[in-house]
């Protein structure tokens, strides 16, 4: 049996109960309709492959792929089993065995290697969200990290985090030009060569910045730099913080005060890779809560509980992930709020495509944005 | 032979090509369901992947699938949400899985009657959510309701649950079944009745606990209840198993009628533990839940329950660990399955008063091969407890986790010597199917020939096993008793030839 426990999934798929609790909430087993996608499937599958030593298949790769890496599963499983966690690991496992990962997820390495960000986009254009005239200190106890997210798409997002630390005479320092992809496709695509030397080019360049705490807006990098990170280079000698956190502790701290009121009903969606990942649930709503004239609503689905936005789809199956940020829009709608706020660009991104193909009326913002307006802030 | 091309068009026209399929990774899936059990143990059992699976969304495109499979002469599996353990929703010949899982609308609610009605594929836990937004709450439902549907409750004979010692059995919340028959008719059980099998009108008990074998339930309608305000939950501590369910049992004759109760001793709670630091110690630990119109009324029910138990020594643990006892109920069974990795279990269904002599049964059993057992009650209707002795055993350990099945088969067989029942029989439960509460096996067995002729609606299921009873019990007896390694070796033999065959009826 040794043979068989080196991998450390292997255990998890005896675990299993197929009780079928996961098909019930997973977003992927909406959207295909039968069984083998969700977890129950899934784990039902690659046990029987392995039991018969069955080679895997490309339908079975395809299988371990389509996912949206939520974790809503993992919160109804009675057993505990942290299925993103598995599905990680048996695509490093599926690398490992010289099983490609889908095309979408080699080209993004591919371009992480090459332009420092998974788009292709060239990297000197990096940059180019930074406004005029923001100054940032050389050397600072604090980094912000923006991602490629919002270098390169939601740069309003980006803006509004460094006008409202301008706004306030935050001391903070970035890393420019240098600031490269945290590598969290590489990282959840199995290709942990890619992933640790991406991670050890990242966590060298932000501990020679002389950075205690980096904070991150996406909550993609966040997750990759708290959890993936210390397993691919071991401990690091900085903390990583996503933004919520901070404007929280601002606004508690009395530093933070908004000062225009802005009157209309907002709800809140909660990013998986903050929420049920590092249950960052309370800080986006505590900010919320503090704009001066907003009213906020909650989904009917929220916190642990939340659906997925199907961000993470992208990459690889951008039709069914544009279906998924439909339904959560339609959750959102259906609590007559103007405004969807969460605190994720690539929700911000994939909500706002939702909505625009639903020709809902519902204002998608991330939420630095909101603040920045009840900041009186221009963007 | 089928003509699978042919087929495979025909359903496609009935339910469209997304709700068909007989991709090789799908129908995998559905060729199990909850059981651990030997994949050689499925060959015995003659499991077989099916032809394909479709995902009807109407009564007429069920209606149109079975008299489509009349035609073709192919066998027809229904399925709901995969979450019971015996084996029912498993194709045991080639044939189509028709997954009920897309019917899952909420057709009618009638508030001021309080009676609903639903299509079968809708989980307990949705009608729970969507009944709680108008204040009601259904009757009995069962501890997997987060997957289990309405359909396969019913199939499945609804007989214990969360809320069943107080709603009894799902039959008593039937207003209405409409039904696929076999030939493709269908039928209301308050209007019409089986003429081929001359049974009359209100005829809805023929299929609760029919685990499909009469046809395809596509509509329900079903009796709901104010949510009451009065909920009171306890969890009591007792040095022993005994001391427990003697307390129950003076509790139910002093005319107590909780909405729930569990009892679980101390292997399992010892084991809970393991996984889930704050589950108490003790001998034993009832969870007890009852409701009433009022808090007040409730408490009183409460305490009159904690007095009696005091009497065998039972001590009140508070509300915290009352509470998250409660908030366990859907997991209950698996919480800590993860130390096996693999559960075992058998479900019997015994009378209050044989419950002690039952388990004591067991426990000697257990103790003669070395088994430990971590017990598992709950009460169901009508004085009926559900025992469930569970056992953690690694399956990747073929020869134990075979002989375990062996035991605990074993162990059943000796409860139902006892005066256990079983509540339903699947595939593995084929050989004790005399042994089935309800309706007794003859009547099933007359209703079987009368309205399925052909024997294609799940067939080898219930009525008649594919495995000869008396083989079956030899070999589980001879498992049972065996080494490990004879029993692996044994298995793989069975599995391997035709021998098996012999063995068939």
């Amino acid at each position: 049996m040794a043979r068989l426990q080196e991998k450390p999934y292997e255990n998890e798929l005896y675990v299993c109960a197929r009780c079928g609790y996961c098909r019930e909430v997973c977003p992927v087993k909406k959207l295909n309709g039968f069984d083998k996608v969700c977890p129950r499937g899934k784990i039902l599958l690659l046990k029987h492959f392995m039991e018969k030593k069955m080679p895997i298949t490309k339908d079975m790769i395809w299988n371990w792929y389509y996912c949206c890496t939520c974790g809503y599963c993992a919160e109804t499983c009675p057993v505990n089993i942290d299925f993103p966690t598995v599905v990680k690991d048996v695509r490093v496992d599926l690398v490992k065995r010289g099983l490609n990962p889908l095309e979408p997820f080699k080209i993004a390495s591919t371009n992480i290697l090459t332009e420092s960000n998974p788009f292709g986009k060239p990297k000197s254009e990096r940059t180019e969200w930074i406004p005029q005239g923001v100054k940032f200190s050389k050397r600072s106890d604090t980094l912000y990290w923006a991602g490629c997210t919002s270098a390169y798409w939601t740069t309003e997002t980006a803006r509004a985090v460094v006008s409202i630390l301008r706004h306030i005479n935050f001391d903070y320092n970035m890393l420019g030009g240098d600031e490269g992809c945290c590598g969290m496709i590489p990282v959840w695509g199995g290709g942990t060569e890619v992933s640790r030397q991406i991670a050890e080019r990242n966590v060298r360049l932000i501990e020679d910045s002389g950075a205690k705490v980096l904070f991150t807006t996406c909550p993609g990098c966040y997750s990759t730099f708290k959890e993936d990170y210390p397993k691919l280079v071991g401990k690091l000698g900085f903390e990583a913080r996503h933004t919520s956190e901070l404007f929280s502790e601002l606004i508690k701290s009395g530093r933070l005060k908004f000062t225009h009121k802005l009157n209309s009903t907002v709800t809140y969606h909660d990013p998986c890779h903050i929420g049920r990942f590092h249950g960052i649930f309370e800080e986006p709503r505590e900010i919320v809560s503090a704009i001066p004239g907003v009213k906020f609503i909650e989904m009917d689905y929220n916190r642990r509980a939340a659906n997925c936005c199907g961000g993470p789809m992208r990459t690889a199956f951008a039709e069914d992930s544009l279906t998924v940020a439909q339904w959560r829009v339609d959750e959102a709608l259906s609590t007559k709020a103007e405004i969807l706020t969460t605190f994720c660009p690539q929700c911000t991104i994939n909500l706002r495509q939702g909505a625009a193909t639903r020709e809902a009326t519902i204002e998608v913002l991330d939420l630095p944005i909101l603040m920045a307006r009840a900041l009186g802030i221009e963007t | 032979m089928i003509n699978h091309s042919e087929l495979r068009s025909a359903l496609i026209k009935i339910v469209g090509e997304a709700n068909y399929t007989d991709n090789e990774l799908d129908l995998l899936c559905y060729s199990s369901d909850v059981a651990a059990l030997p994949p050689e143990i499925f060959k015995v059992y003659g499991i077989k992947k099916p032809v394909c699976v479709v995902k009807p969304n109407t009564t007429e495109q069920v209606a149109a699938i079975v008299r489509l499979a009349d035609k073709y002469g192919v066998t027809i599996t229904p399925r709901g949400g995969g979450s019971s353990g015996l084996g029912g929703a498993v194709p045991v010949k080639d044939g189509v899985v028709v997954d009920l899982t897309s019917m899952k609308q909420v057709l009618e609610l009638n508030e001021s009657k309080k009676i609903i009605t639903v299509q079968p594929g809708i989980s307990w836990k949705e009608l729970i959510d969507f009944l709680d937004k108008k204040g009601l709450q259904p009757g009995t439902y069962p501890s997997s309701a987060y997957s289990a549907t309405i359909g396969g409750f019913i199939a499945t004979g609804g007989y214990f649950g969360v809320g069943a010692p107080k709603y009894g059995s799902i039959n008593n919340q039937i207003v209405n079944l409409e039904v696929v028959l076999p030939n493709g008719d269908i039928i209301n059980t308050t209007e019409n009745g089986i003429p081929a099998a001359n049974i009359p009108m209100d005829c809805s008990w023929v299929f609760t606990g029919s685990e499909g074998i009469f046809g395809i339930v596509t509509k329900a309608t079903l009796r709901v209840y104010p949510k009451n305000i009065g909920f009171e939950v306890r969890a009591i501590a007792f040095e022993s198993l005994d001391d427990a369910y003697i307390a129950v049992s003076e509790a139910l004759k002093e005319k107590l009628t909780p909405h729930t109760l569990h009892v679980i001793d101390k292997n399992f709670l010892d084991n809970a533990r393991k996984v889930e630091d704050k589950t108490p110690e003790a001998g034993a630990l009832v969870t007890v839940a009852f409701e009433a119109h009022t808090t007040l009324e409730a408490k009183e029910y409460a305490n009159k329950m904690l007095k009696i138990c005091a009497m065998k020594g039972g001590r009140d643990l508070g509300l915290d660990v009352a509470n998250k006892e409660w908030k366990e109920r859907f997991n209950v069974e698996l919480v800590f399955k993860r130390l096996g990795p693999t559960l075992l279990l058998i479900e019997l269904l015994a009378p209050i008063a044989k419950v002690q002599e039952i388990i004591k049964e067991w426990d000697f059993i257990a103790e003669k091969h070395n088994l430990a057992l971590n017990h598992f009650g709950m009460l169901g209707s009508g004085y009926l407890a559900n025992l469930m002795p569970m056992v953690l055993v690694d399956e990747r350990n073929k020869g134990e986790f075979v002989k375990t099945v062996a035991i605990l088969t074993k162990m059943l067989e000796a409860g139902l010597k006892l005066g256990g029942k079983i509540h339903s029989v699947g595939v593995h439960y084929a050989a004790y199917a005399e042994n089935k509460t309800g309706v007794s096996i003859k009547e099933l067995r007359r209703i079987k020939s009368a309205v399925d002729p052909k024997n294609l609606m799940n067939p080898y299921k219930v009525v008649k096993g594919r495995l000869s009873p008396r083989a079956f019990k030899f070999a589980m007896g001879f498992m049972a008793r065996s080494p490990a390694w004879l029993d692996s070796f044994a298995l793989k033999v069975a599995g391997a030839t035709p021998i098996v065959k012999i063995f068939r009826t």
